[in-house]
């Protein structure tokens, strides 16, 4: 079974270190989606994968045998390139074709390229602009043609490198369910970068976070969702992301609690068990899902915040309220609306807490 | 600061007709954004509101005053680029006090309007620093800073978020607008994002080839969409469209479908000029779908098969494929421990929730016709 393994990959550049001991494994039929802030190393990685780029250190191996030494043309990986790298000079077919036409590729009948090339494009939506040059197509366009080129290959394995950013979200939602279906249906391992961690996050099996240059986390998806292993990787994830306020941790009567300047949020059980000995008395970064606060009825205790500002999206809104000097965000149900300044009460009680180490950034 | 009116505005070039018949207000101290796919013709109403280009037909007025004929820098209009340009060999206070010095105001009126400025955007640190240091989301404040300091009738924001990444975006999304509300100046925003548009405006009107097709708030328009392009450009993921034909069985209203019928909920035959036997199109929204087993006897729905799960955190989205030849596939929104997987048999059924009715011919929507525009039945 066709599986693909990255080995204490690094990769400096001068004084950078654009991939810093990166060990990564793709099983067959599997997507792993890589995600991290422009700057991270995704698209480094991506070359090394495919062979265009050689790693400083380490190894790119398929089904346990390096392939490190092996030029880009044997390797038959298929790449599409966060830069589309189409031949401006080319029809859409012929870019498409190039791949299928190249030396060392299984040969096929002109009717089973064109057939293929052409169900590429239908599959993409792009059916009736064979004809066209690269410059003759819009940007979605142009990416559409970069993904179809690495999607018609039979490889060993697919890299693409942010294959629907470009796209309006209603193409990219329903072409990344199809481009799925169509990947896991085969054997071969694929890499999907993205920037956006919710694209990710929906269509790969397991994903990986990228931040300069290193790993901070590997999992599946629900995995790198509820459970951030680092602040790095909070900060990326969710819509919108974790709120971060830190405070310090306490131990009372009741056990420990998170003293923020603005309230104090005692700790459940669960959350006090998980946490290290020896950690009262010491700062620590709180985590609040926004889907997790609540507001509550004025009668209630909770925790008074002003409005900062109020961002309705049709199924639901995000309320920004100020708490002391930080900025809070919940997600709130449609049908309500809110006004700058409002006074409104925050239950915190309903959220699962997740701690951060200030300094080092891992989760408590 | 002044109200905006377009009245009848057109804008060709050559044979393209880019802005078609374009009417809309927008008061004063108001955000309106201005949302649609590239070619829309959103882009061209900015320009004809900056006096950057000329109208066909038609007039623009601030405040009552037509200004259709005045050129740009008679407009006291300010912009936010969506690529910034900020003059690259400034410092950021040097940037924002620009348009003050080449306007030749006196020194500590300047100076006052300058660190005001800087003070609001929080950029007081960075006071000294040279922009192009700055991140993304840093210059575009130092952009919106040198647009506010002018203090104009109106400010046009230009795609302000394109070149931001997501954390950054989201972040000045909501800075820009609690800003405009501080500083109450009428504002319209350009963006092809529905989300930003939602968001940040207390208005948008959704533009395609050139026609206005609904102008309304965040909840008009992904509650009651006038037609099939609102209904298909508002929502993540996009409404679900069902084509089939009306029937009514006893108290229940019917969809015969290709994929078998589908029963509606009582609520939406409220208002429905439509009656048994016409062709529909039913629009419902993915968080307005059910999904039960395939054994499931009480609940009819349409048999499917899953073939996609996406994780979406708060809650997952089930693609479903419907059995019938021609037949879309359905996006369902899920609990995220819903035990669905890629592969189940299910059927899928309409929970107790609004539904949208358009006409399959004129795409109006069929619960207010009245509502729709003219331009968007041609």
């Amino acid at each position: 079974m066709p599986s693909l393994a990255l080995e204490r990959l690094s990769q400096r550049f001068g004084d950078i270190d654009a991939l810093d001991d990166v060990s990564l494994a793709v099983g067959p039929g599997e997507i792993l989606g890589i995600t991290g802030p422009s700057g991270a190393g995704k698209s480094t990685l991506c070359r090394i994968v495919c062979g265009v780029q050689s790693p400083s250190r380490g190894d790119v191996c398929f089904d346990g045998v390096s392939v490190t030494r092996v030029p880009a043309e044997r390797r038959r990986v298929a790449i599409m390139f966060e830069s589309y790298a189409l031949y401006p000079h080319w029809s859409v077919f012929d870019n498409v074709a190039f791949p299928l036409r190249a030396p060392g590729v299984p040969h096929l009948s002109a009717d089973a390229l064109t057939r293929r090339v052409q169900d590429m494009l239908r599959f993409v939506e792009l059916a009736g602009l064979e004809a066209r040059r690269p410059a003759e197509l819009s940007g979605g366009q142009r990416q559409r043609v970069a993904l179809s080129r690495a999607l018609a290959q039979d490889a060993r394995a697919y890299v693409l490198d942010e294959p629907i950013s470009h796209l309006d979200a209603k193409l990219r939602h329903t072409l990344r369910g199809a481009i799925r279906r169509r990947l896991v249906r085969g054997e071969a391992p694929t890499i999907w970068t993205s920037p956006d961690a919710l694209e990710v996050l929906a269509v790969a099996d397991r994903v990986a976070v990228l931040v300069q240059g290193r790993v901070r986390q590997v999992g599946r998806p629900s995995e790198i969702y509820r459970q951030p292993a680092h602040l790095d990787v909070a900060r990326l994830v969710g819509d919108p992301p974790l709120n971060l306020l830190e405070g310090d941790l306490v131990s009372g009567a009741g056990g420990l609690s998170l003293r923020h300047h603005a309230f104090a949020l005692p700790l459940s059980a669960r959350v006090q068990q998980r946490l290290a000995t020896g950690r009262h008395g010491t700062r620590a970064v709180l985590g609040l899902r926004p889907a997790e606060i609540r507001l509550a009825a004025a009668a209630e205790t909770g925790v008074a915040a002003r409005v900062w500002v109020w961002e309705p999206l049709g199924q639901y809104g995000i309320l920004s309220v100020r708490l002391g000097d930080d900025i809070v965000k919940l997600k709130v149900p449609r049908g309500l609306r809110f006004h700058p300044g409002d006074p409104v009460t925050l239950d915190l009680r309903g959220a699962e807490p997740l701690l951060f180490d200030p300094a080092q950034g891992m989760a408590l | 600061m002044a109200s905006i009116r377009i009245e009848r505005v057109s804008k060709r070039y050559g044979a393209v007709e880019a802005v078609r018949d374009l009417s809309l207000v927008c008061a004063d101290g108001e955000l309106l954004a201005l949302l649609g796919p590239s070619g829309c013709g959103k882009t061209s109403t900015l320009k004809m509101l900056a006096g950057i280009e000329d109208v066909s037909a038609g007039d623009i007025y601030f405040e009552d005053r037509p200004v259709t004929a005045l050129d740009a820098a008679q407009r006291n209009v300010a912009m936010v680029f969506e690529d910034y340009a900020l003059y690259p060999h400034l410092t950021v206070a040097q940037n924002i006090a620009f348009p003050l010095e080449i306007r030749g105001r006196p020194r500590d009126e300047i100076r006052r309007a300058t660190e005001g400025a800087l003070a609001l955007l929080g950029l007081e640190a960075s006071r000294d620093t040279n922009v192009r240091l700055l991140s993304g989301g840093a210059q575009q404040r130092v952009g919106i800073g040198r647009a506010l300091v002018r203090q104009p009738a109106v400010i046009l924001f230009d795609e302000p978020l394109s070149h931001l990444d997501g954390t950054q975006k989201s972040q000045l999304r909501a800075e820009i607008k609690r800003l405009q509300k501080e500083a109450g100046v009428t504002s319209v925003l350009v963006t092809h994002d529905q989300t930003e548009a939602m968001a940040m405006a207390d208005r948008v009107a959704v533009m395609d080839r050139g026609a206005l097709q609904q102008v309304g708030t965040a909840d008009d328009l992904y509650e009651r969409p006038a037609n099939l392009f609102v209904a298909q450009f508002i929502g993540e993921p996009p409404m679900n469209l069902l084509p089939g034909r009306l029937e009514r069985r006893g108290t229940r209203l019917v969809l015969e479908s290709e994929a078998g019928p589908l029963a509606l909920p009582s609520a939406s035959v409220d208002g429905v000029a439509a009656g048994p036997g016409v062709s529909v199109i039913v629009g419902i929204r993915p968080e307005h779908l059910r999904l039960a087993g395939p054994e499931a006897p009480a609940e009819p729905g349409l048999p499917g098969c899953v073939f996609f799960r996406e994780h979406r955190g708060d809650s997952d989205v089930v693609l479903v494929e419907l059995s019938g030849a021609g037949m879309p596939g359905l996006a369902v929104e899920v609990e995220s421990d819903a035990p669905w997987r890629e592969g189940d048999a299910v059927r899928v059924a309409v929970a107790d929730a609004p539904v949208h009715l358009f006409d399959p011919g004129t795409g109006a929507s069929l619960r207010d016709a009245a509502r729709v525009p003219r331009a968007a039945r041609c």
